[in-house]
């Protein structure tokens, strides 16, 4: 059975600092990063999980 | 995300029926889970969470994990899975805003293909394909025509359908057994099947909503008889442009 998760906006921050902690990048340096197709390896996986955070944050 | 609210594309619905954000994404996640497990060996179960903030929701697999695709039993590849939902102006129904179904190798994590929606995607097609492969004639033309990333094909946004028409994850799901030959559950093709005919009849709906004039038209030529309203509903022009 899926069930809705309901997150707070705290548990977002969070998960996007231990995100951007675990590769050692600032979200600036990610996102340049992805602006110019560099990401290689766990950064791919790292910048589509910030994007769902901030979709979540911001829409 | 965002933009002109006077400017954006009409939303599909996820759901037919009107009714809380928590019940209509539980049913889509529902469908989402029922048709990965029917049809891919060696997933998770349940092998998707939804997690909700406000009025959005993100479908994907539990803890942010791709998952696991096999080939002959082999652990090849990985599928990433991620449907962005929110819910629509009137808060009635339940639309998609981004989805991406992603291949991606095992050995470095990285995509091999990706099939990419985005909603709102001023410059770019809403519905499209990003290919990492290499060509070295196409590097060669995009370079002369001053192409940003020439030798970067997966720079390439290759249209599919726009909004409307795109490829759902039963294509998706049926391009990476058919195509790529990954290992599959027996009795994948009916749930595939089902869930593209349940995927095509939304989207279906959803093109009447854009065009009723031309659907009523088309259902007076099937011999129903079909009044039109006073005055007609608008034509969702953008709809009709958006590639």
């Amino acid at each position: 059975m899926t069930h809705v998760q309901d997150v707070t906006l705290r548990s977002l921050n969070r998960r996007r600092k231990a995100i951007l902690d675990r590769i050692g990048m600032s979200y600036e340096e990610l996102a340049a990063r992805a602006a110019k197709r560099s990401l290689i390896g766990d950064e791919w996986a790292a910048w589509e999980e910030i994007r769902e955070i901030d979709f979540l944050r911001n829409g | 995300m965002g933009g002109d609210p006077g400017d954006r594309l009409p939303p599909e619905r996820i759901s037919e029926t009107p009714g809380d954000l928590q019940q209509q994404v539980e049913e889509f996640g529902q469908e989402t889970a029922g048709l990965l497990s029917a049809t891919l060996p060696g997933l998770p179960d349940p092998p998707v969470r939804i997690l909700r903030y406000e009025n959005r929701t993100i479908i994907g697999p539990p803890d942010s994990k791709p998952l696991p695709l096999y080939a002959r039993g082999q652990h090849l590849a990985d599928m990433k899975l991620s449907v962005a939902c929110q819910l629509d102006h009137a808060g009635q129904y339940l639309a998609v805003e981004e989805s991406t179904f992603n291949l991606l190798a095992v050995l470095d994590r990285t995509p091999v293909f990706r099939i990419h929606y985005r909603r709102e995607s001023p410059s770019r097609p809403t519905a499209h394909v990003h290919v990492h492969g290499h060509r070295g004639a196409l590097s060669h033309l995009l370079s002369q025509a001053g192409h940003d990333f020439p030798h970067d094909m997966s720079s390439l946004h290759i249209p599919v359908g726009g909004s409307r028409f795109r490829p759902g994850l039963e294509d998706f799901i049926q391009f990476l057994i058919c195509e790529c030959r990954f290992d599959a559950l027996p009795g994948w093709q009916a749930h595939v099947e089902a869930g593209r005919e349940r995927w095509r009849r939304r989207q279906a709906a959803a093109a009447v909503r854009d065009v009723p004039e031309e659907a009523a038209r088309v259902l007076r030529e099937l011999g129903y008889t079909v009044e039109s309203p006073d005055p007609p509903p608008d034509t969702a022009l953008k709809a009709l442009h958006n590639w």
